[in-house]
């Protein structure tokens, strides 16, 4: 119902007001896959429209199709009965409690799709001084999740607009309902409040920097029943974690830009220190090279480096002396290496306005070292070249 | 003491950031330019910002907060 309200309200709002500088539709379709065999198909679309003097409106939409590893039809090839999923681990609509997990998402031997979608509806006001204003409400709906998110915020340039000074509010009224009998492992509501401070800030003609900071508090069910312990005599033991989380996050940017001939480029490196109340901390690197080949074509190399310690609960075996206990392997210690090439270019003024004007393309290529129980888990084979690949093809319209 | 530490070093970048020379308007064309923006391009940042923590155990602090991830 709420989706189908922010659907028409985006749509009177585009067809009831005039063109203007700025408006557009993006469009992007992301594949992405994993040596397990687990596919996402991943439509995702963006309007943003002006409807009145300093106002406008952006309406986002995404589905997500996933196969092969599935929370609701569990994993590919298991052979267990109902399969489950080792991104997640998640059994079918089955009523028993039998396992083998896969690590990333989980997958279907049947060949199903399970469906996600998610929308979001925002108004922005600009003032021309300086000051951005904007508020959004979002929902999503999974088979087994679904959520609720009002969020609010700003920006403010000063300094001649050398300095941006930005923050950020959200809430998420969330409930998880697991399928068959996980039902009665877990589930219930869970809500995170998120506040974010940022400011940017123009160095000389050809740098700036920026920093970000980020605090999250998690409350109520914060996990999913999917992710058992295995006892010592190889039983199973459900999934318990802490009904609160706090998160503190910090990143650090810095953009150079340079010549290479007459063509702009620029290196973009930013890193980000997270650490939560679950003594779990991480650390990611990304560096950004970006060139203009020609006025109207970029190219744009990627490299990420992430890691993280483990939850302090984390384990794939319960001793039976513990309080909290989890199998996800989200949650487990890893390391993981992202390299990745994008290419973006403008299309010709001349094709007309129902041709789009811009369209890019982009592959990222992802190797980690995953680390859980192999009993439950679909890990991926160490060494592997191949492991997970993202490929993305985009067009926007000026509209 | 660290958090401490960690915000006296966070004032001292503010104020040295809002302290540096302006670039003047004119001068502002590269600064402009899509290679030389903070964030990527926006569709790209919902899909990164919906993948990561699907995948890792952290999430927000970059692009935007987390949360609503039912995975």
């Amino acid at each position: 119902m709420l989706k189908r309200t922010l659907l028409t309200t985006a749509l009177f709002s585009c067809l009831a007001f005039a063109s203007e500088e700025g408006d557009k539709l993006d469009t992007k379709f992301e594949v992405f896959h994993d040596r397990n065999d687990v596919t996402a198909l991943s439509p995702v679309m963006s309007l943003t429209k002006s409807i009145a003097r300093n106002f406008s409106i952006d309406w986002e939409a995404q589905l997500d199709a996933v196969t092969g590893a599935s929370r609701q039809w569990g994993t590919k090839g298991s052979g267990q009965n109902p399969p489950l999923d080792a991104s997640t681990g998640a059994s079918g609509k089955a009523t028993t409690v039998s396992h083998v997990l896969d690590g990333i998402s989980g997958a279907s031997g049947k060949g199903d799709w399970e469906l996600r979608g998610g929308t979001k509806l925002g108004v922005t006001w600009t003032d021309k001084k300086g000051g951005v204003l904007n508020g959004s409400l979002y929902a999503s709906k999974e088979s087994d999740y679904k959520s609720f998110s009002p969020a609010i915020g700003g920006s403010w340039d000063f300094g001649e607009r050398n300095t941006t000074v930005s923050w950020g509010a959200s809430w998420f009224f969330d409930r998880e309902s697991p399928y068959g009998a996980w039902a009665l492992l877990g589930g219930g509501a869970k809500r995170v409040q998120s506040y974010n401070l940022g400011l940017s800030q123009t160095l000389t003609p050809l740098s700036l920097a920026g920093l970000t900071a980020t605090v999250t508090r998690t409350t109520g069910y914060i996990g999913h029943p999917y992710n058992p312990v295995s006892t010592v005599d190889s039983g199973l033991l459900a999934e318990y974690l802490p009904e609160k989380k706090d998160a503190v996050a910090l990143a650090a940017q810095f953009v150079q830009g340079f010549h290479l001939g007459d063509l702009l480029g620029s290196v973009n490196s930013e890193y980000r220190w997270y650490t939560d109340s679950w003594n779990l901390r991480s650390h990611t690197l990304t560096v950004r090279w970006s060139q203009h080949l020609s006025d109207a074509s970029v190219l744009r190399l990627q490299a990420r480096v992430y890691t993280q310690t483990g939850a302090a609960f984390a384990s794939t075996h319960d001793l039976g002396n513990e309080l909290y206990r989890t199998a996800d392997i989200r949650f487990f210690p890893f390391n993981s290496y992202l390299l990745g090439a994008k290419f973006s270019s403008e299309l010709p003024e001349a094709w007309g306005a129902l041709l789009p004007r811009r369209w890019d393309i982009s592959y990222d290529h992802l190797v980690r070292d995953t680390k859980g129980n192999p009993a439950l888990y679909q890990l991926y084979a160490a060494n592997a070249w191949y492991m997970q690949g993202t490929a993305r093809l985009g067009f926007s319209w000026d509209i | 003491m660290n958090r401490l530490i960690l915000g006296i070093a966070l004032v001292g970048i503010v104020s040295s950031f809002t302290g540096c020379a302006m670039v003047h308007q004119k001068d502002r064309e590269w600064l402009s330019d899509p290679v030389m923006q903070r964030s990527t391009d926006k569709l790209e940042g919902t899909l990164d910002g919906d993948n990561f923590p699907r995948r890792e155990g952290s999430t927000g602090g970059s692009s935007g907060a987390g949360g609503g991830c039912g995975c």
